[in-house]
């Protein structure tokens, strides 16, 4: 096999070959038809995440076909068409596992962060927490969707019912789930780039209500906001967006330092909650909607050798939509 | 092959049979446990006779409230180690991945299988367990008393957190037998009113003795119309947990406006239900069945801080058909567990 390989944080990925493995016990092997190229792909390369791990292949939003399966799988056959999202694996027993919160568990492993992910031709993960995709929907299509997607849907269900709802960053995830929100009946407040004029017009284009630099104050108070950018400056901006008794929900994993600010912002029970990881229910509840909505991916592909580039142009914002590897 | 005694239905409705039989190896993935202790639960004689649809695979050995210590672990087991002391509950174990698994109801997991059931139980000094759905028990309780709470106990906390009453509210807990005597030490210390409700006058002592603030006798006059007296218009949380058709009338009688009714009681047959009453008054009824792995620990942490301990009689593993015989007619103390030497 081939990949696209981290050997130490902050340097280029490198173009390798190397050995097929087996797939062990609940595992599968897929060979990957598309992975997505996603912000998290960024801080994983830049070292910004807790105790990283090198060599490691990235990439968690990855489309690929059985073409190998272990011992003791059983849902999944050879030759379906799978989703293999960030969370990789779990314990299945610590406290939060038990109630229902296995995306916080004591003992994880995340794709393409812990455990080596998709920019790769083929890939093994634990079966158990890939997702059956069946053949609806193109392979470029479909791999935003297992992170950008999911963790925007994760962002947006915590959000709770917000009629009037805000995003601030407008890449991938908030390109997805702009259609959700509007699918819902809810209003869609697009926060971009100051004088991003053309990321702007990509949100009206989608639906969006209202769209402006996050440096703009809200046309109306909102009931929610997701703040998808990796940038603490806009938490108080958020917040001074919503409403009295207002969420404003951080969908990242990485955040620059929030700037203090004042109380009263927050004050008149407005919230502020972050989102970590998916968990599996989560997958099933979106993936299920997903063809009902009819989401229009916006994409560009990039070949996997060259994966370097598409990280590039994710960090200077060169493209709309979502960034997309295929081998 | 080294063998083990074990008490075994070898046909329904006849008495156990007590043989030899062999030591299980742990596959991969599982492991042995080593009994200590093992409850006896009503629903063992249903096992036996066979009285439920979906019957047992004869034969079979029952007992879903063994506690002991791990004595062999199968390749890839992570979750406990050689020593660890557990218990085997009803739940054996699930799939971890259908919608309920997913959401924390493996107790209605499609795939689930049930110890001493349609799995070999734990009357036996030995039995395979899934590490995964194994109850971990704290310091500060010993096998015999923690054998009650994995069923027993769980069943009547879980049922109790269904209810959905808040600290300062009034629960009622119909039937103070097995599962009683343990719902009304859970509601205490969950900072809940208790009035119980039995028809057995020394029944009701043992729940005043216990902590209910109120007793009600079911046989002395309309018992719904009592507790909505004593409660200034009914319980907000009602616990059935007797056995009896009319206790499960009665309870959605006794229940507040707006209040939960939770049967965890399985008595055979249908019972009514007013249905104006319960429209006009917003009652909600809800079964409840066991608990989750987290209901569990919660339901063993109360015990092993000694806020809730099961009336036990211990007896040897050969004593088992006397022990059903008696548990049939009622003739014993909320629960026998079967010690194990």
């Amino acid at each position: 096999m081939h990949a696209m390989v981290l050997h130490r944080l902050k340097t280029p990925l490198k173009w390798m070959e190397l050995p097929d493995r087996a797939p062990g016990a609940h595992e599968i092997r897929v060979k990957v038809l598309a992975c997505g190229v996603c912000r998290t792909d960024l801080h994983v390369v830049d070292g910004e995440l807790p105790n990283p791990q090198v060599p490691i292949i990235p990439g968690h939003e990855i489309v690929g076909r059985i073409d190998a399966m272990g011992h003791g799988v059983t849902d999944l056959e050879l030759g379906e068409r799978v989703g293999i999202p960030w969370l990789g694996h779990t314990d299945g027993t610590c406290p939060y596992c038990r109630i229902q919160l296995e995306n916080l568990c004591d003992h994880p492993l995340f794709t393409g962060f812990t455990r080596d992910g998709g920019y790769a031709t083929m890939a093994i993960a634990d079966a158990r927490y890939a997702f059956p995709l069946g053949e609806v929907g193109s392979d470029v299509a479909t791999a935003p969707l297992l992170c950008a997607g999911l963790i925007g849907w994760r962002s947006l269900v915590i959000a709770g019912d917000a009629r009037k709802i805000g995003f601030y960053g407008f890449g991938a995830a908030a390109h997805i789930l702009a259609q959700v929100a509007i699918w819902q009946g809810r209003s869609v407040y697009a926060f971009t780039r100051p004088d991003d004029a053309k990321t702007q017009d990509f949100a009206k284009s989608l639906g969006a209500v209202w769209a402006g630099g996050s440096d703009q104050a809200s046309p109306e108070p909102l009931d929610a906001a997701i703040i998808f950018a990796p940038v603490g400056a806009l938490v108080p901006a958020a917040l001074r967006a919503v409403r009295k008794g207002g969420r404003v929900v951080c969908a990242g994993i990485h955040m620059s330092a929030i700037p203090s600010f004042s109380y009263d912002i927050l004050w008149e029970e407005r919230e502020l909650k972050s989102v970590a990881n998916l968990t599996r229910k989560d997958g099933l509840d979106f993936l299920r909607l997903v063809p009902e909505i009819g989401i229009k991916m916006k994409t560009t592909v990039y070949p996997l050798r060259d994966a370097n580039q598409a990280l590039a142009d994710l960090r200077a914002g060169r493209f709309e939509g979502a960034a997309v590897l295929t081998p | 092959m080294k063998q083990m005694h074990v008490a075994i239905v070898e046909h329904f409705k006849k008495p156990l049979v007590l043989r030899e039989w062999n030591i299980p190896n742990p596959g991969a993935g599982q492991i042995v446990v080593k009994t200590e202790a093992c409850g006896v639960c009503h629903t063992d004689i249903h096992a036996a006779n066979g009285d439920w649809p979906a019957k047992p695979t004869l034969p079979f050995i029952p007992g879903h409230e063994g506690i002991g210590r791990v004595s062999a672990v199968g390749a890839g087991v992570t979750a406990v180690k050689e020593g660890d002391l557990v218990g085997v509950p009803w739940l054996h174990t699930a799939c971890g991945r259908c919608e309920y698994c997913l959401t924390a109801w493996e107790t209605i997991c499609p795939s689930e299988t049930f110890t001493g059931y349609n799995t070999n139980g734990a009357f036996a000094e030995y039995l395979l367990a899934d590490p995964n759905y194994v109850a971990h028990i704290p310091a500060g309780i010993c096998a015999a008393e923690a054998a009650p709470i994995i069923c027993a106990g769980i069943t009547s906390y879980k049922g109790i957190k269904q209810t959905e009453a808040k600290p300062g509210e009034w629960l009622a807990v119909s039937g103070i037998g097995g599962l009683g005597h343990l719902a009304i030490q859970y509601a205490k210390h969950m900072g809940l009113k208790v009035i119980a409700v039995d028809i057995d006058d020394g029944k009701l002592k043992l729940a005043k003795e216990l902590g209910a603030q109120a007793t009600v006798n079911a046989k002395t006059g309309d018992p719904a119309a009592q507790v909505k007296k004593l409660t200034s218009g009914g319980a907000h949380g009602v616990l059935i947990t007797a056995p009896s058709l009319s206790a499960f009338k009665q309870g959605v009688g006794m229940t507040r406006k707006h209040g939960i009714c939770v049967l965890v009681g399985i008595p055979p047959g249908d019972f009514p239900v007013p249905l104006f009453d319960v429209v006009a008054d917003c009652i909600s009824i809800r079964g409840s069945f066991v608990g989750n792995r987290e209901d569990l620990a919660e339901a063993l942490s109360f015990a092993a801080e000694g806020k809730v301990k099961a009336d036990i009689e211990l007896q040897p593993l050969s004593a088992i058909n006397e022990v059903f015989t008696r548990l049939e007619h009622g003739d014993v103390p909320a629960r026998v567990v079967l010690q194990f030497q």
